[in-house]
């Protein structure tokens, strides 16, 4: 089921499909808009690749070529335009792609294999030089081919970038449907790392937020309100079978929750005598211990990826800033000054960096501090955007937009790449899982 | 020839081989990222009765957060010449100072709640759709908090009271003009017999 739901290209391919599909509760697939892309991206082109001259039943050579584009690094070409697609370089026309301005090329094909699956060869070529440069097999089963075309993507990124790509990884993210105030639902939704394949994890007519990922990719932990009761509660879910676990709840805040490097423990916010202060959860023994008493709002924690220090948000000064303390509380240290809020931190996977909502003038804009330097950058346009989250290779980070039209978006780490991921209905926090792979 | 394991979400793997050993790629296997479907999705308890809760004015001639009120009392808080009929306190912009014109709503609030010590009140707190979604369930729960502690000094004991914040996520409009964000930064009074 997981593989047969409302992709666009599986309508076209199985109307079996597409009936069950409708059976399931509203999902809609996020739809991706590059709207701007790098000056210095990079030229490639990806031929269709073929099954002993027919088309495969998912077009992967397309998926890596979504997948390239998307990040704005890449400029890759119209399908329209190509005349060929060549099985191997010796098959390539070399005068044909140069006169196209294609400086790189992929080229490949697919074989059925013995276990039913597919056996995918290919290979990037360099046009000037007319030869291969590296060539690889990849082998997928007969329902993998959609993850053989982000293999292919991932493949070619870390030639050419030099960092693991993404794509393979996964997103959460929080749906609200309805019109009016009270008549709402909710829903948590993972999906791939473009949005595809959604799958609702949790809904509920009462609100659901601040989902993050275990660092392994297995469990996603997330607060969830029970507004009949006047509770709220830090749950915990494990994907693969469904069944959750509550860390804390009751009256009060329960909430953002943030994962400890090595997915043992969990910080997360409880109010305790009317402020809000910040605690860790042990996973494996159940205990609970305070981490500040401040007698201010303490929220927002974010795990340093080396688990020794933890970004939060605090307006013990007056307004929301952020601070770092060590992960057992002490030697707290204020972090902002620029604006007149910053709030919501995620580390960098490298930990060499943040990225926050920057309030400054009436808007809300997300930003990058190089912790090194405390050299801060805004990568985003406002006025309201909320809940960054790095991409697993630090290359990129994905936030909401909550004005105009509420969506989200994706921007290279140097603000040079855009692109949207939306649908119908407000799409909100997105958290991004690990790379997948 | 090196055969490379991908872990990949499904846990099918893939197999990737080098061909031309231009590239080195470190082996990562076993990352057992799989998605769990409909089976098992849990779903939370969509009752009707707590849905609505204080939404629009605390004016409303309604019943809705009046569960827990006896029900020869209720006409007390739907009757708008009685203090007791404001059940929302709405707040300026990043405060949780209860503004002056509450105050006679809360101490009558707070005696109602002396005289009846069955009688148990929650404070729902709110916060408009601007800054961070975290920082405002905080800030709707020091809202709330600053009516409970107003409450209390009014004669209610603490025991009867209870306090939770929705920050910006159950918005009494929907709406981003101003008027809009000042109706949605409030704590509502939710009398429950729960």
């Amino acid at each position: 089921m997981i593989k047969t739901k409302r992709t666009s290209w599986l309508a076209r391919f199985c109307l079996i499909a597409v009936a069950a599909c409708m059976a399931l509760p509203a999902q809609a697939a996020l739809e991706v808009d590059i709207t701007q892309s790098s000056d210095q991206a990079i030229p490639i082109a990806i031929a269709p690749f073929k099954a002993n001259g027919q088309r495969l039943p998912v077009d992967i050579s397309d998926i890596a070529s979504r997948d390239l584009a998307s990040t704005g690094l890449f400029r890759t070409f119209d399908r329209a335009n190509m005349t060929e697609s060549p099985a191997t370089p010796e098959d390539v026309n070399y005068q044909s792609w140069a006169a196209q301005g294609v400086d790189n090329l992929v080229i490949g094909s697919a074989a059925r294999n013995a276990a039913g699956g597919y056996r995918i060869t290919f290979y990037l070529v360099d046009v000037a030089r007319q030869q291969a440069v590296t060539s690889f097999q990849i082998n997928a089963g007969g329902n993998q081919l959609r993850d053989a075309g982000h293999t292919i993507a991932n493949l070619i990124y870390e030639r050419f970038v030099g960092k693991k790509g993404y794509f393979l990884s996964n997103i959460a993210y929080v749906t609200v449907t309805g019109n009016t105030a009270n008549n709402r639902t909710f829903r948590l939704v993972v999906a791939d790392y473009d949005g595809s394949q959604p799958s609702t994890i949790y809904s509920s007519k009462d609100p659901v937020m601040s989902p993050a990922w275990s660092p392994s990719g297995d469990r996603i932990a997330y607060v969830a309100f029970d507004v009949y009761k006047g509770t709220s509660s830090v749950r915990i879910q494990n994907l693969s079978s469904g069944q959750a676990r509550t860390i804390s709840a009751g009256h009060g805040v329960n909430g953002a929750p943030a994962w400890s490097p090595n997915g043992q423990e969990i910080a997360f916010a409880k109010s305790a005598d009317g402020d809000t202060d910040l605690f860790v959860y042990n996973l494996a023994t159940g205990q609970t211990r305070q981490l500040t008493r401040s007698g201010a709002i303490d929220t927002e924690p974010s795990w340093s990826p080396n688990g020794r220090e933890i970004v939060f948000t605090s307006d013990r000064g007056g307004q929301p800033q952020l601070y770092r303390m060590n992960a057992e509380g002490g030697g707290i240290q204020r972090l902002t000054y620029d604006g007149s809020s910053n709030q919501r931190a995620d580390f960098a996977p490298d930990g060499k960096s943040i990225t926050y909502v920057q309030k400054s003038g009436n808007g809300f804009r997300i930003a990058v501090m190089d912790l090194e330097t405390n050299n801060v950058r805004i990568v985003s346009d406002g006025p309201q955007d909320d809940s960054p989250a790095f991409a697993p290779n630090g290359q990129a980070v994905l936030y909401a937009r909550q004005s105009g039209r509420n969506a989200l978006s994706l921007v290279s780490l140097d603000g040079n790449a855009k692109s949207t991921l939306s649908q119908a209905g407000e799409v909100r926090e997105p958290a991004w899982g690990p790379l997948g792979y | 020839m090196g055969h490379i394991s991908f872990g990949s979400r499904r846990q099918v793997l893939l197999a990737a081989t080098l061909v031309a050993a231009a590239l080195s790629l470190t082996a990562c296997g076993g990352n057992k990222n799989v998605r769990g479907d409909a089976p098992g999705m849990p779903q939370a308890g969509m009752n009707d009765q707590g849905q609505g809760q204080g939404m629009g004015s605390g004016r409303d001639i309604d019943v809705r957060g009046l569960e827990g009120i006896p029900a020869e009392d209720r006409h007390l808080f739907t009757d708008p010449n009685n203090p007791l009929s404001t059940r929302t306190v709405y707040f300026d912009l990043d405060s949780s100072a209860i503004p002056s014109r509450f105050s006679q709503a809360i101490q009558a609030h707070g005696q109602y709640l002396a005289n009846h010590p069955n009688v148990n009140l929650r404070l729902e707190g709110n916060t408009d759709e601007r800054g961070t979604r975290e920082y405002n369930v905080a800030l709707g729960e020091r809202r709330a908090d600053s009516v409970k502690q107003a409450v209390v000094l009014s004669g209610a004991s603490a025991g009867q009271v209870t306090t939770i914040s929705y920050g910006e996520e159950r918005p009494a409009v929907l709406g981003q003009d101003a008027e809009s964000l000042n109706k949605n930064r409030r704590v509502d009074f939710i009398y429950t017999n729960n």
